[in-house]
């Protein structure tokens, strides 16, 4: 009877939510996309033809730099919560799932890559790719458990700083040349590659790592 | 056009009602995973490409994996779990 009332409660709550927000929408003034122009003014200095990549790791890099830092804040707290027992990690070895692994990664890490270069010209970028190769990473362990036990702790921890500390330290070189994070043409393109590579990997293990941490570590 | 816009909404809002209303977790989970995809596809309707490629793989893909992972760890070891 009582959650009864409670969920009655909730989804009328949700309901008015919703009609306010409604409301709200329809009396929104027409929004002017003047930002948007500033963008494309600016796109041919950024150093890459993409306006989204333009905007996360030149214009508003420092943002970027943030969101990286908050990821890797959340790998902390997964480090503090040790599992209090290991439970036998799923292992679903059978002719199938081999075969499946063994044509799946390799096309996975392609296509990582394919999306990490593509970034520079069309949609995609460090984020995406970085996910995508977590997601191999994540079907790998599932499968082939014994593949990834080799790894030692200390070696997965310099993979898990490296994407923040070189993000900082490619800040702290344009420190020396003008302000945090600024740069434009040519040494841009070069900065935003380099930035969004390391990244990548550093994401990639970082984001499986919640997975696999979550139940048990590497070993 | 317009009525695959609408009919995405509306799923998208029938999947929300029930995730938050459904009782086994499994099926929870799973709720939540296609609502990802449907998210993914309103993104890539509104164009905006590069959060529908960060939806289909943070939101529905590693979340998905994560969440069906708990639910084999709480069958093998959860006290309170039922079903």
């Amino acid at each position: 009877m009582k959650s009864k009332l409670f969920h009655t409660l909730v989804l009328s709550g949700a309901f008015f939510l919703f009609v306010v927000l409604c409301s709200a929408l329809f009396l929104l003034d027409r929004f002017e996309p003047v930002i948007a122009e500033d963008i494309i003014k600016n796109l041919p200095y950024s150093g890459v033809s993409h306006d989204v990549t333009a905007v996360l790791l030149n214009f508003r890099a420092l943002d970027t730099l943030m969101e990286v830092g908050v990821i890797f804040l959340a790998l902390m707290a997964i480090y503090t919560v040790k599992p209090h027992f290991r439970y036998k990690p799923l292992s679903f070895e059978n002719t199938i799932t081999n075969t499946f692994v063994a044509l799946l990664f390799p096309l996975i890490v392609l296509c990582s890559f394919y999306i990490l270069y593509g970034g520079s010209y069309q949609s995609g970028g460090a984020f995406a790719a970085a996910a995508l190769l977590a997601g191999g990473i994540i079907v790998l362990r599932l499968v082939k458990p014994r593949y990834l036990s080799d790894l030692q702790e200390l070696s997965l921890r310099f993979v898990y700083v490296s994407g923040l500390l070189f993000f900082i330290l490619v800040g702290i070189w344009t420190l020396l040349s003008g302000s945090f994070l600024e740069y434009r043409g040519d040494i841009a393109t070069f900065f935003i590659i380099s930035i969004e590579s390391v990244l990548t990997l550093s994401l990639a293990v970082i984001l499986a790592t919640y997975f696999i941490n979550a139940v048990q570590r590497f070993k | 056009m317009i009525m695959i816009d609408i009919l995405l909404l509306f799923l998208l809002i029938w999947l929300s009602y029930k995730i938050a209303t459904l009782k086994d977790i499994f099926r929870v989970s799973v709720n939540f995973i296609v609502f990802g995809m449907i998210l993914s596809l309103v993104w890539l309707r509104l164009g905006a490409f590069d959060l529908a490629l960060a939806e289909v793989a943070l939101g529905a893909g590693i979340t998905g994996a994560l969440l069906l992972d708990t639910i084999t760890f709480l069958k093998q070891y959860g006290k309170d779990y039922e079903k």
